[in-house]
């Protein structure tokens, strides 16, 4: 089957097995896929890991989250208690949870004929920023939540 | 003996450091190829397995292991990559460069230590 990048149910879905596979392997958290609300919803954090996709088509894979639910995540990752991750450790750990998510992704996706390379991640911060696209960009957008904390996966493409 | 954690990211090698403390092995870092390199020149003796990250600034990790590996002393040491690269070439060219074992990113904490294990037997 050939899977083009986005657009379809085959691509979001690894995608969100990639969030259950990370958080599972790497954190030691269960992430859940919040299915009840729109995915055209606005993702609003404090941290916001980016990678850009090129291949057949060019796309960027983004996960945001509230600064104390990064804290809580990297905490379960590291051992670390929340009161010792610092800020560095949840810009790293916010980047490289996106970067194991887009490896993962891409390593299920192995063999579907879809191919393309990933830059490396990068980290937006700043409270309560928005992630808004131009209306005529394809889009989706995922909610998940693990144990108290919540984040949004998102992928936009042309 | 020590093992050394190549990687870029704080966050991966904090994580990798927990599975190497619980084998009761000791553990030392790196951020990049050059910085590991350094750390091999002067120590390579007490160094019993390398962790590489394959994406890395700078020297990445396939170029260090193929330095490594040119090198008539530091090519004794075993190196397993751990690594997002998941694409069978990539795994193909990193064991024909000299690697020993493969893991990719994610993997769980005990997958870490069997591997290690594994990677220090036959590195012995």
């Amino acid at each position: 089957m050939e899977v083009k990048l986005g657009g379809n149910d085959f691509f979001q879905k690894c995608l969100a097995q990639a969030v259950f596979d990370v958080f599972e392997m790497m954190v030691g958290m269960e992430a859940n896929h919040i299915m009840d609300e729109s995915d055209d919803q606005l993702s609003e954090g404090d941290i916001t890991g980016v990678m850009i996709i090129q291949g057949d088509r060019k796309a960027m894979l983004y996960l945001t989250l509230k600064r104390n639910d990064a804290a809580e995540i990297v905490s379960y990752m590291t051992g670390m208690t929340v009161a010792e991750v610092t800020d560095e450790d949840l810009y790293d750990g916010v980047a490289e949870l996106v970067n194991m998510i887009a490896g993962r992704a891409k390593a299920l996706l192995a063999g579907t004929g879809d191919h393309y390379t990933i830059t490396p991640p990068f980290t937006i911060v700043g409270n309560g920023h928005f992630i808004v696209y131009k209306k005529e960009v394809s889009k989706f957008t995922m909610k998940f939540s693990a144990g108290e904390a919540k984040l949004y996966l998102g992928l936009t493409y042309f | 003996m020590k093992i050394l954690s190549v990687d870029d990211s704080a966050i991966i090698r904090k994580i990798i450091r927990n599975g190497v403390e619980l084998l009761d092995y000791e553990f030392i870092e790196a951020g990049d190829g050059q910085e590991a390199l350094a750390i091999l020149e002067e120590s390579y003796n007490d160094i019993g397995l390398i962790l590489l990250d394959w994406n890395m600034p700078g020297m990445d990790g396939l170029d260090f292991l193929q330095k490594i590996k040119e090198n008539s002393v530091m090519q004794y040491v075993p190196v397993m990559m751990v690594t997002t690269e998941s694409e069978k070439e990539n795994i193909i060219k990193a064991i024909q460069a000299g690697a020993i074992n493969y893991m990719v990113k994610p993997f769980t904490i005990e997958e870490l230590t069997k591997k290690i294990v594994e990677c220090i037997g036959e590195g012995m």
